[in-house]
């Protein structure tokens, strides 16, 4: 009776109703785009959303967590609050407070497979995290005006050399936002709890789409098919 | 059109673009960049609206956004300012505050009746005979709504976000912009605002009173164009100051923006005020500003023949407009017996206009035809200011301009907290202190000559750009140009008339009689005239009525303006529509993985918190009661399977794991053995009890905590803090929403959970209360036999991205034995029968543990755990309680004359009236307790539930509870649990064939 494990982004639902092309990370499906990859791309530059939830993840924290990862070969940013990429490019791992990380693989990254297995043996000062998000990233030049729109922090003044990382309310939901400027574009990711992903995915997008961009699949912000 | 002037430069209406629309059934035409008022006015209308008490016919006043009585709704959208709100075409306009029609407006009846409703009418006579009442609310709520709400019409929703300035400067007038340019070029982030549709403040109509205007405007513009740190917003009203510089702007269009500055400059003006005479609201009497704008931004003729009441310089100006607009002046009273000594008085008289000096207008008279100004009495002053009607002399005109003084727009000041002083020099509070990164400049620092105003802002915005740092030392006065030459405003402009109608405030209705009343009644001070009399609590909120009202009232207590004081201005001070208030409306809500499966299966949806839950799965053709019952029977009998993801899922993990714990919850954990679990109570310093849920050791120091969907963020923030507090080493993770849960229940949730997994499910392997970690489904999971509804049952954590996995794996696993999903109601009736108790709804903010019939899980001897000395104590009082007699502490609660939460069954077998939860219970009249919990078993063939009783009530005692209309329903307490008491059913008999004692097939 134990077939295949097929696990699902919060919002599946969601993508599933605007008829993407599904790919796969890992066993979550992903939607790849919807039918646009042009028109996409074009959108990205100007506001788009896009759901970032099958991106592999993983979460430890304690006071040994830090040097654990030095141990596994990730480095990690030393003030608390920023992030920092990893070696691919694509992966990222925050540093959500002094003693707590969240390492997420890029679509082709692998950084975070079997961390968690290496933890079984039970170490010290030590504790994964299950991490199971909602998560999203929102991109384009009018982004930061959609975040206005739901959050109360000021972005504009952060400094974005600092890689910074912002614990904060979005929509009046708790999430973790991570701003950056490349060039001219902006993207925020965003994570909350899975719960309110359909939630904050709605919210997003009627905004979104009010100050008119669209929804976008993950080869618009990651590249590749 | 009949008053549309021929195109002049800087109009703000765009001729190319006519819009047609209608007002009270008539057709109409005006521009684009009209307001409705202006193209009415244009048009030839003068009646646009009603009074709000006595129905009087208003048109044009302040033409500034105050005119409250001009207020019209377009189909769905009500109360529109129209002498703001930009003209659009096919708009269907109709005065708001009228009966039957602005023009036979049967309310009009009030003001015959005027003499009958004189101050504090309704508070006098609309309370008794009491048995009215209902009536007089009616009345009351039916005359105080302005505007007619159209059901049925779909919600709009404005935009409501965030913004963020160095710099916010309100006011774009000339000081205004002035301060903006001066700030962006410091290098400030500066967002400037103005409530009108373009900026330049006075510049764009006041051209001959503000002197000196001739390119200074486009100078202003240019300098802001070519700052690309300034930021221009029309049509937005920075409607509050609160702390920290949050203020909102609010856009009717856009809605508002939570704006948060580093500093504010307030340059928003002054706002003129009107004069008090006889009849001073009748259409065609209206400020001279007002005049000005019609002219200068809409060309639009205010009227043909005019009188204007004038106290200052910039009612020659106004002449000097009028003229220009092709309207004849027919006289010019001025209050000051020493009249304008200036070039602008010296044209007026060259261009022939009569001057009275020491003259006030001492009443409008009505035209004959038409609503509207016919004639102005003009009547001298004696050197106490007071009119001498004796000697009054009528002028024929249509309309009459006051220009006799300004009030400075300094609400957002005061909310900052900022002192405002009375300036004799200028008859106008100006600030006399500001607060920290406040700064004001313009006519609301009392700078009126256009040039000062140009300086003042360019100080102002200097200051407010070094307050967040930019700018360096750039040199900047500290103190604001003073004002040189007569006081802009006159101290009394009041002139009473015998037969009253001399308008305070135009809001409401308030005349100069109705504060004299006031003050005669007691109520001896601005704020409370403010209230009884209903001054400044219109609309407008006071713009042009709390001045006079504070001269008024200072005169009347013989007390100077600056004894007598200002009214409180609060946020917001301009009024703000509801639905910008609301904005986007953001209502969370919290989603299990599994929630499409439950929609498929036609669940009713309950919201637990934020979350969405099945009540039950409505099926076709069957009934709530039917739904709910059929998924009972299959819990009992077979099994079923219920979604419990909401619940609180805490990991405790960490050396000092188990010390946490023990702290926290109210039992005694060291002995619990890894791989079981148990019952866990947590309680705050006040012994009440707070959440409840399981205990599962999964090692020697890594435990697994459940708690109350409600209750686990509280629990959570309460650990975190703990922690920190004693210093544990000890991590505590809140899982709540990353893990899925489903409890598999019933005498064949072993076979089909055997079918999933490979961990071994025997009697002997996973005894009652175990936990055992291992895959179901080909899902890691975690897995706890417990007994929530009395039957056998396991309780399935995952990740919440296999939730939905492992719920199609249960569905398609039981088939075979009729598995079927469960929601939250038959959950409730399974555990009543059990007696188990629901923290939040059979305990409320005083149930301590004992109260609950939980004093089982309270060990009192161990060290400590929260709330530990309060039970304490209260179990010392209980075993007081013993030794004069009394019966067992553990089953009556502690205290004398205390309750505790009992089991009871109705004795009419559910045939009468039905209480419900919440219902009382009753005895002698008075009450004694309430109902917690209540449903029909049909497993006992009775109606069973928990209620609070007094402690005393033993089992047998009978009581009467009142259920939904007065009927008192006899029942009688009985043993916990209802159902299977010794409970065999969940400590392992499933493997045995059980009996079901209810229901049929």
């Amino acid at each position: 009776m134990e077939g295949a494990v097929a696990t699902r982004s919060p919002v599946h639902d969601a993508l599933e109703r605007l008829n993407p092309a599904w790919g796969r990370i890992g066993p979550t499906r992903a939607a790849l785009h919807f039918g646009d990859p042009e028109g996409e791309a074009a959108l990205k530059e100007r506001l788009a959303l896009c759901d970032t939830s099958a991106l592999k993840r993983f979460g430890v924290k304690g006071p040994n967590a830090q040097r654990w990862l030095e141990d596994h070969g990730i480095g990690v940013p030393e003030p608390a609050n920023t992030w920092s990429p990893l070696p691919d490019g694509q992966g990222l791992v925050a540093r959500l407070g002094r003693n707590e990380f969240l390492v997420e693989d890029g679509p082709e990254g692998s950084v975070t497979e079997g961390l968690g297995d290496s933890l079984n043996s039970g170490a010290r000062g030590i504790y994964p995290v299950l991490r199971q998000d909602a998560a999203f990233a929102l991109t384009g030049g009018r982004a930061g005006e959609v975040m206005l729109q739901v959050c109360g922090v000021d972005f504009g003044s952060l400094d974005y050399e600092a890689r910074p990382v912002v614990l904060t309310r979005v929509a009046v939901i708790s999430a973790v936002v991570l701003p950056r400027v490349e060039g001219e574009t902006r993207t925020f990711r965003i994570w909350c709890s899975s719960p309110y992903g359909v939630y904050l995915w709605g919210e997003l997008r009627g905004i979104v789409e009010e100050f008119g961009g669209g929804v976008v699949g993950l080869s618009a912000v990651y590249g590749g098919e | 059109m009949a008053r549309r002037l021929a195109p002049r430069g800087g109009e703000w209406i765009d001729r190319n673009r006519p819009l047609e629309f209608s007002f009270e059934g008539k057709k109409h035409t005006g521009f684009a960049g009209d307001t409705i008022s202006s193209a009415l006015w244009a048009s030839g209308r003068r009646l646009l609206g009603r009074s709000f008490k006595y129905h009087r016919p208003r048109g044009v006043f302040s033409f500034a956004d105050h005119d409250v009585n001009v207020m019209v709704q377009d189909r769905a959208l009500l109360n529109i300012r129209a002498d703001v709100t930009p003209l659009e075409g096919g708009q269907k306009l109709k005065a708001v505050n009228t009966v039957g029609g602005l023009k036979m407006d049967l309310g009009q009846v009030n003001n015959r009746l005027a003499r009958f409703l004189p101050v504090g009418f309704y508070y006098k006579s609309f309370h008794k005979p009491a048995k009215l009442f209902p009536y007089y609310e009616r009345l009351i709520r039916s005359a105080a709504g302005l505007g007619s709400v159209t059901p049925g019409e779909g919600r709009r929703h404005w935009g409501k976000g965030y913004g963020f300035a160095d710099v916010l400067v309100v006011g774009a007038g000339p000081s205004g912009l002035a301060a903006a340019s001066a700030a962006g070029e410091a290098g400030a982030k500066v967002v400037l605002v103005d409530e009108n549709a373009r900026p330049g403040g006075t510049l764009t109509y006041a051209e001959n009173a503000s002197g000196g205007a001739d390119g200074m405007l486009a100078d202003l513009l240019e300098r802001i164009e070519n700052n690309p740190n300034v930021d221009f917003r029309a049509d937005t009203v920075a409607s509050a100051h609160f702390e920290e510089h949050w203020v909102p702007l609010v856009h009717r269009e856009h809605g508002m923006t939570k704006l948060r500055a580093g500093s504010v400059v307030v340059a928003g003006g002054a706002m003129e005020q009107p004069a008090v005479f006889r009849n001073n609201d009748m259409p065609g009497v209206m400020l001279g500003s007002a005049a000005q704008r019609l002219i200068h931004r809409y060309a639009v003729k205010p009227f043909d023949r005019g009188v204007v009441l004038a106290a200052n310089s910039d009612a020659y100006g106004v002449v000097l407009d009028l003229l220009k607009a092709g309207v004849e002046v027919a006289a010019v009273a001025d209050l000051r017996h020493e009249g304008e000594q200036s070039e602008l008085g010296d044209a007026v008289r060259e261009a022939g206009v009569r001057v009275h000096t020491g003259h006030c207008v001492y009443e409008a008279k009505a035209a004959k035809k038409g609503a509207g100004v016919g004639g102005a009495v003009i009547a001298p002053l004696d050197v106490q200011n007071n009119a001498v009607p004796s000697r009054a002399f009528e002028v024929g005109c249509d309309g009459i301009c006051m220009s006799v003084g300004w009030a400075a727009n300094a609400a957002l000041l005061a909310q900052s907290g900022c002192r405002l002083g009375y300036s004799e020099d200028l008859h106008q509070f100006v600030p006399a202190e500001l607060a920290d990164g406040i700064f004001a400049a313009g006519r609301v620092n009392g700078v009126y000559r256009a040039e000062d105003k140009v300086r003042d802002g360019e100080r102002a915005g200097t200051l407010a750009a070094r307050h967040v740092g930019k700018g360096g030392a750039a040199d900047a006065p500290a103190e604001a140009p003073r004002h040189a030459g007569p006081a802009p405003s006159h101290p009394y402009p009041v002139y009473d008339h015998p037969e009253g109608m001399a308008f305070v405030d135009l809001d409401e209705d308030v005349q100069l009689k109705d504060i004299k009343n006031s003050i005669q009644e007691g109520f001896d001070s601005i704020a409370l005239v403010n209230r009884f009399a209903t001054l400044g609590m219109g609309p407008s909120q006071g713009k042009h009525s709390n001045t006079n009202g504070i001269r008024i009232v200072a005169r009347l207590m013989t007390k100077t303006i600056e004894e007598t004081g200002t009214i409180t201005s609060r946020p917001f001070f301009h009024p703000v529509p509801m639905g910008v208030l609301a904005g986007r409306s953001f209502h969370p809500a919290r989603r299990t993985p599994m929630h499409r499966r439950h929609e498929e299966r036609g669940a009713v949806f309950m919201r637990a918190g934020d979350w969405f839950r099945p009540e039950y799965y409505a099926a076709p053709g069957r009934g709530r009661e039917e739904a709910i019952l059929g998924e009972v029977r299959a819990v009992r009998r077979g099994v079923g399977l219920i979604d419990v993801g909401t619940l609180g899922k805490l990991e405790v993990a960490g050396p000092d794991a188990l010390e946490l714990v023990e702290r926290i919850c109210t039992g005694r954990f060291a002995k619990l053995k890894v791989g079981m679990t148990r019952y866990a109570l947590m309680t705050d310093e006040a012994g009440t009890i707070t959440d409840d849920g399981v205990c599962a050791r999964l090692s020697d120091d890594h435990f697994y905590l459940t708690a109350t969907t409600s209750g686990v963020d509280a629990l959570y923030r309460e650990m975190t803090r703990w922690v920190k507090v004693w210093g544990l080493d000890a991590e505590v993770t809140n899982y709540s929403n990353a893990f899925a849960a489903m409890n598999l229940a019933g005498p064949r949730s072993r076979g089909v959970l055997s079918v999933l997994t490979g961990l071994d499910l025997s009697e002997e392997a996973f005894p009652y209360l175990g936990v055992r970690e291992g895959a179901v489904a080909g899902v890691p999971a975690r897995v706890m036999r417990v007994g929530f509804v009395g039957e056998l049952g396991y309780e399935v954590h995952v990740p919440a991205d296999a939730g939905l996995h492992v719920w199609d794996a249960f569905t398609e696993a039981g088939e075979a034995s009729g598995i079927r999903p469960f929601g939250v109601e038959a959950q409730r009736r399974l555990r009543l029968e059990k007696g188990h108790v629901i923290v939040g709804q059979d305990t409320d903010g005083l149930t301590n543990p004992w109260e609950a019939n939980l004093g089982w899980a309270v060990k009192l001897d161990k060290p400590f755990f929260i709330g530990q000395r309060t039970l304490k104590i209260l179990e010392k009082k209980g075993g007081e309680e013993e030794q004069r007699g009394g019966e067992d502490r553990r089953l009556i609660g502690q205290r004398t004359g205390d309750r505790k939460l009992a089991g009871f069954a109705l004795l009419d077998g559910g045939e009468g009236p039905r209480p419900k939860e919440c219902h009382l219970v009753i005895e002698d009249g008075e009450i004694i307790g309430r109902v917690t919990s209540i449903a029909h078993s049909e497993a006992l063939g009775k109606v069973i539930g928990l209620a609070f009783l007094p402690a005393d009530r033993t089992v047998g005692s009978r009581f009467q509870i009142r259920a939904d209309g007065g009927a008192l329903v006899d029942a009688e307490v009985v043993k916990v649990p209802f159902y299977d008491p010794d409970n065999s059913r969940q400590k392992g008999a499933g493997q045995r064939e059980m009996t079901y004692q209810g229901g049929k097939a």
